[in-house]
């Protein structure tokens, strides 16, 4: 079955959303990627694009100013709602693995 | 040495796969990826290097455009800050190089990648594809068409071969191309569930085959044409190449000229379509006007005159002196068969009734392959059912042996009355032989071939 058009967010959309917390830039989000997950993710270029341009249709972040060819997003209140949705989902499944395998297990 | 290599473009636009690892070998070979043309990739000479290139699909850019648009250098300028520089573009389809060891891949979501690879597709080659598909089928049909009325005839044309082998080429390449997108679409989109990015399906070999198919069969029509086709054809057939030619040359040329000039992508547009619509009607107003003025003269003659005395003539099987005789004889030849047609009578204005001198028309079919003779035979023995219902007659089956044949039929009215007309099968060639009406009026109404004219006629026309 094919995911519902951001009903779960991959590790990718996840990071952009989360770098756009405060303003920035597509290139901003280029290097804060790897640099807030020790190098462990990173976000190719043309995948970006297409994702900001998601997430601009669907109004999860928003155009704030535009110098030159670089343009700059923040994150909407309905993209905060949905990264929050995220990490409880995530915080969920970390809850779910704790009482599984105790607290011992995920040192 | 020459520093510009060009190639043939046989790859598919979304042969992703095949595409940069091409690159990527020709690079370490020395040679550069310069330019991507619609039909021609250049390349050129640099320092053999290990770089990666990366084939990217930006459905918003146009092959009208005459510059990258705002939207499109943003594009370019994300891709250039990990390392990614265009190497070359044609319209939608973006080729990128990167000189660092382990770059960031331009597509890390293989869904998204999946997504922007539909959005060019459909917007550029599927919506060509679709267009040429209809022109094929109708091609094909009308090919088919002509197949089934007059198959023999059909195939021993070297136009009905090649215009029949090209419609099958082409509808076998569209498909592929839009079945394999399609089918290849459905995987990828399975694949990118699980995070995998699905290598695209390379048709390099079977285009390249394709094209060479119908490179020979163009190559050995115009040599065909050119041998044995009448003024006309000879005439119609070159207008039509040189105005082909011209069309393309004229409709890449004008959008080509547009936008190095600078002019925007609506504009460029309509002035190529205008140029396109232009030449079309040109080369339709062209055909008719040389039409017109070939009527009347024995340019639209389009009979293939042989040269040389037929094999068989009327003084073979009858003390007839020719003179005063008109012997018309016409043939085609394919690789899969030949078909020559005699037709010997006296002229009109020299005919004396009284005389009743004999006509003679005879068709020979020479099979080239085996494989096709049974077919071809029952072809010619059912060719006229729908006259014979109609004036009650039919073929009935003759000892071959007098004709030195391996089949023999006659074929005679129902009520037993001849028609005078022969089907004769030999090792390779099927004779159909019509002996004219004046045989029975100078010969009597028994007249019959003899056992000596069958003989002869077995002897000259039997192979």
């Amino acid at each position: 079955m094919p995911r519902l058009k951001f009903q779960t967010l991959t590790e990718q959309m996840f990071y952009v959303l989360l770098c756009l917390k405060t303003e920035c830039c597509g290139m901003d989000i280029l290097d804060r990627v790897p640099a807030m997950t020790g190098g462990r993710v990173s976000v190719g270029s043309g995948t970006l694009y297409n994702l900001l341009e998601q997430f601009l249709d669907v109004k999860m972040i928003r155009e704030t100013k535009v110098e030159g060819r670089r343009r700059s997003y923040v994150l909407t209140p309905a993209g905060r709602e949905r990264l929050r949705e995220e990490y409880r989902r995530i915080a969920a499944q970390g809850e779910d693995y704790r009482r599984v395998f105790g607290e011992e297990e995920t040192k | 040495m020459k520093d510009i290599k060009r190639e043939m473009l046989l790859f598919s636009m979304y042969d992703r796969t095949g595409l940069q690892k091409h690159f990527e070998k020709l690079a370490a070979e020395g040679w550069m990826l310069e330019d991507i043309g619609n039909c021609f990739i250049r390349y050129r000479r640099s320092e053999p290097r290990r770089i990666h290139f990366c084939v990217s699909y930006y459905y918003k850019a146009s092959a009208f455009d005459p510059y990258p648009t705002e939207e499109e250098q943003e594009f370019r300028d994300l891709c250039a800050h990990t390392g990614w520089e265009v190497a070359a573009s044609n319209g939608k389809l973006l080729v990128f190089y990167n000189e660092r060891e382990d770059p960031i891949p331009i597509e890390t979501d293989p869904a998204l990648e999946v997504d922007a690879i539909h959005k060019a597709m459909m917007r550029s080659t599927i919506l060509a594809n679709a267009v040429c598909l209809l022109p094929a089928l109708l091609g094909l049909w009308l090919s088919i068409g002509q197949l089934v009325t007059d198959p023999v005839g059909w195939l021993s044309r070297p136009y009905g071969s090649f215009s029949l082998l090209c419609w099958l080429v082409l509808l076998l390449l569209l498909g592929v191309e839009l079945g394999g997108y399609f089918l290849w679409r459905r995987r990828a989109l399975k694949a990118a569930e699980q995070g995998v990015f699905y290598p695209t399906p390379n048709h390099f070999p079977l285009q390249a085959v394709g094209l060479g198919v119908v490179a020979i069969a163009l190559v050995g029509y115009l040599i065909d044409v050119l041998l044995q086709s009448s003024p006309l054809m000879k005439l119609i057939t070159f207008v039509m190449l040189g105005w082909t030619a011209l069309v393309y040359l004229g409709v890449n040329g004008t959008r080509i000229l547009l936008k190095r000039k600078g002019v925007s992508r609506g504009v460029n547009r309509a002035a190529t379509l205008a140029v396109d619509v232009a030449l079309a009607f040109g080369l339709l107003a062209v055909i008719v006007f040389f039409t017109i003025r070939a009527a009347g003269s024995s340019l639209l003659d389009d009979s293939i005159y042989l040269s040389g005395d037929p094999p068989l003539s009327v003084s073979d099987l009858a003390d007839v002196d020719l003179d005063g005789y008109l012997t018309r004889r016409t043939g085609d030849e394919t690789v899969l068969l030949g078909q020559y047609e005699v037709f010997q009578h006296v002229d009109w204005r020299r005919d004396d009734p009284d005389l009743a001198l004999p006509s003679l028309e005879y068709t020979v079919t020479e099979v080239k392959l085996p494989f096709l003779y049974s077919w071809c035979r029952d072809r010619l023995y059912h060719e006229d059912d729908k006259y014979g219902e109609k004036f009650g007659y039919g073929y009935k089956a003759v000892d071959p042996a007098p004709w030195g044949a391996m089949e023999a039929w006659e074929r005679v009215y129902d009520d037993g009355g001849r028609t005078n007309r022969f089907l004769l099968c030999y090792g390779r060639s099927i004779v159909l032989i019509d002996f004219g009406p004046e045989w029975t009026v100078r010969f009597g109404p028994d007249w019959a071939p003899t056992p000596d004219q069958m003989a002869t006629v077995g002897e000259k026309l039997g192979k």
